[in-house]
């Protein structure tokens, strides 16, 4: 896909989204159900990278739709797009969970490989490789502390610039960007535990 | 190691992921670039970080992936809770005198700032004015020999009791007056 490609595919969600939010305080109930159509994948996803269990990202993933269609009219387009004005609710809310509890790990279900796609055309080597592979990156994002890990959950799984990682994070941008390159070297640390071994074996899969 | 070269490889060492992730500016971008042909190490540093960013983008989005999110059931299950919430009226028209933007929030609390610093300045200024002493009046100059004139000083305004003369009351004379000297205000000529 060429640049030009995305830019305009990047245009059209916007005026979506924009016709949506329009529809929505006119009192129209379809663009409350297209905003949520085109974002829940997304943020249900964040919540479970920050928190992982599913229950709280499930709940997190609701209240911050509660919130942010209740207060559509504060939405200011000028300041934020409304993915970053919603993913920063839902970050938000995601920190209330980690000062209620420690985030708990899906336990049982981090380590049940089943469900992880793997190419069809992968040996049964590879693919039990792929999902160890896959395991070690989890557990190792598990370990980092809150605010790395929001860092590179919201850099790589969800591809937001360092700006907007800085609006979300409610932090200057120099503050995000060294909190990805802390991320790298803690991510590192824990994937090498005992020399290069362990990190070769993973980046080679 | 010369010193620039030094400066260029903590320069790296800091901007690297920026660099592997598209963040940074033109000249920064170059000046990475250009420190890495050139220095081994940072060309080390720089593959390892590549190798973990590309990790990273393959296997962070797949988080989540094998636990159930995201299905078709879990979004109608979040769908039906959050439809009962949602306001079934439309918003109420943003009045404008409620509706401030944000250039407008900070326009005013910079012009309060500079009201709560000028007001004690002209406070000051006002304080100095009233302090100056009232210039004296130009006294009154009478020639050598010429006997002083007899100036009724009214002490009190008519209206005063004490300010009625009783009768046979005197009029207090300046020349009589003790201690006033009967040269009057003239200079002594040779």
């Amino acid at each position: 896909m060429t640049i030009t490609t995305l830019t305009i595919t990047a245009e059209q969600t916007q005026e979506r989204v924009t016709a949506a939010i329009g529809r929505c305080l006119r009192g129209d109930q379809s663009g409350y159900e297209s905003l949520f159509a085109e974002f829940a994948p997304g943020i249900c996803r964040l919540c479970y990278s920050l928190l992982f269990n599913t229950q709280d990202a499930e709940d997190v993933t609701q209240e911050s739709f509660v919130y942010a269609f209740k207060n559509l009219e504060r939405y200011d387009a000028e300041r934020a797009s409304f993915k970053t004005w919603l993913y920063t609710i839902a970050v938000s809310r995601c920190r209330n969970v980690y000062r209620r509890k420690h985030p708990m790990i899906d336990l049982l279900n981090l380590f049940q490989h089943d469900d992880i796609p793997a190419p069809k055309s992968e040996t049964p080597e590879a693919a039990f490789a792929h999902q160890s592979a896959q395991e070690a990156i989890e557990q190792a994002i598990v370990a980092l502390s809150p605010r790395l890990r929001e860092a590179v959950v919201l850099r790589y799984g969800h591809g937001l610039t360092y700006r907007e990682i800085a609006e979300v994070m409610d932090c200057p941008q120099k503050t995000a960007e060294s909190r990805v390159r802390l991320a790298h070297e803690a991510l590192r640390g824990l994937l090498q535990p005992t020399g290069q071994g362990l990190l070769d074996e993973l980046l080679s899969v | 190691m010369s010193s620039i070269v030094r400066m260029d490889c903590r320069f790296c060492e800091a901007h690297l992921v920026a660099y592997l992730n598209g963040q940074l500016s033109a000249k920064a971008r170059s000046r990475i670039a250009r420190h890495v042909d050139e220095c081994e190490s940072c060309y080390a540093a720089y593959m390892n970080e590549r190798d973990m960013s590309r990790e990273l983008e393959r296997r962070v989005p797949l988080v989540g992936a094998n636990v159930g999110m995201g299905t078709n059931a879990a979004f109608a299950r979040m769908w039906s809770a959050i439809e009962i919430e949602i306001p079934t009226s439309p918003a109420p028209a943003a009045s404008t005198g409620w509706r401030w933007s944000y250039q407008l929030r900070y326009s005013l609390a910079a012009l309060v700032f500079m009201l709560a610093l000028l007001l004690p300045w002209t406070m000051e200024q006002h304080k100095i004015g009233l302090s100056l002493p009232i210039p004296p009046e130009p006294s009154l100059v009478i020639e050598r020999g010429t006997p002083a004139p007899v100036i009724s000083v009214a002490l009190f305004s008519n209206t005063h009791p004490a300010a009625t003369p009783t009768p046979g009351a005197r009029t207090p004379d300046i020349e009589s007056a003790p201690g006033t000297s009967d040269s009057g205000f003239g200079t002594d000529t040779p």
